[in-house]
């Protein structure tokens, strides 16, 4: 099975408010008239690299919000990076019924040997947001390695219209570093389906 | 003499006050259980034994619900499943239920002939922290439900 926080996860700390906005990075300390004082600036830029925090890596318990809304029946595809290990999408019920959520997920055409050459093993995670029906329900997969072109993941869920679910898309290579570690190019597929 | 005497005391005292080994995630206690699809199956989880695995070969292939109800409001059972297909690389699911309701539903889409774990617990022990003992307690049903999914329509391209 691997990292057991690849299925497991922490559902106690996984709210959808604790998702983030954005990862953001620190502010730039450069003046304005840089051309005025290239010295200057120099050493602000040298200092506001060294004192200014690493911009946090995002992790399973806080990823990173898409702006992107999935309505219904949609589909999406990104890319995971050294920042962006893993986003996080909200996805709209539109009909009563059940889900199919598929993540894919398959090397980058310029990466093509990492992972052996093999495709990531994806992770998916899902997580209802609260509601007057909802309260703190949640699914994640490791999903299954054995296509070397393609990983695929997938969950199925009762849905209700009106709903909303946090989906967040990664691989398990990412839940095993203090840092996401892979690159990976992924596409999110959601299905509603009828009863 | 008298040292070693009192090493064995020591070392007697402290297995006595330990108690049995508690399951945990990567030892669950094997009910020897079969589910048969349709059916419910009663059982207790409690601090001495919360993990519980039992055991669900489909017949055919298709969606099943897998469903594990606690009653609502047991705070120290938050219902959990957790299912791994041996057969596929350990591919596995895992869902915590509706906090409210204290149901939980897994649904898989099952492959004839595979052999799955379906793993009951709470979510309070699904998240213990490494050398903490679990607490969780009380009643709950499990089950192995076929669920019907209709496809949408697929539109063909007109020529």
């Amino acid at each position: 099975m691997g990292c057991a926080e690849c299925v497991h996860g922490t559902w106690s700390k996984c709210r959808a408010r604790r998702v983030r906005i954005a990862n953001r990075r620190a502010r730039s300390l450069v003046p304005d008239s840089v051309a005025a004082a290239p010295v200057l600036a120099l050493v602000l830029t040298v200092a506001a690299a060294v004192l200014a925090p690493a911009a946090a890596a995002d992790r399973v318990d806080a990823p990173t919000q898409q702006r992107r809304i999935l309505r219904g029946t949609s589909q999406v595809a990104g890319e995971l990076t050294g920042e962006l290990g893993f986003p996080a999408y909200t996805y709209e019920v539109a009909h009563d019924g059940f889900v199919r959520i598929v993540l894919s997920t398959a090397n980058l055409p310029d990466r093509p040997h990492d992972n052996g050459g093999r495709a990531w093993r994806p992770f998916l995670r899902v997580i209802g947001n609260p509601s007057g029906r909802r309260h703190g329900d949640g699914w994640s997969t490791n999903g299954q390695p054995g296509d070397p072109d393609v990983g695929r993941a997938a969950l199925i869920v009762r849905v209700y219209a009106g709903d909303a679910l946090t989906i967040v898309a990664t691989v398990g290579q990412n839940m095993t570093h203090d840092r996401p570690d892979a690159r990976a190019r992924y596409t999110l597929a959601v299905t509603e389906l009828a009863p | 003499m008298t040292a070693r005497l009192a090493v064995v005391i020591v070392c007697v005292a402290r297995l006595a006050s330990a108690g049995p080994a508690q399951d945990a995630i990567d030892n669950p206690t094997d009910t020897q259980l079969t589910l048969v699809a349709g059916l419910w199956h009663d059982d207790d989880l409690t601090p001495a034994t919360g993990w519980h695995v039992y055991h669900f070969t489909p017949e055919a292939d298709g969606p099943i619900a897998f469903q594990m109800r606690a009653a609502p409001g047991n705070r120290d059972l938050w219902s959990y499943l957790r299912i791994v297909d041996r057969s596929a690389h350990d591919q596995g699911w895992a869902g915590v239920g509706d906090r409210k309701t204290n149901l939980c539903e897994v649904i898989v889409e099952v492959v004839r002939g595979h052999h799955y774990d379906v793993i009951t617990t709470s979510q309070q022990s699904a998240v213990l922290p490494r050398g903490k003992r679990q607490t969780a307690r009380g009643r709950y049903t499990v089950a192995a439900l076929p669920v019907h999914l209709a496809e949408p329509a697929t539109t063909s391209a007109a020529p």
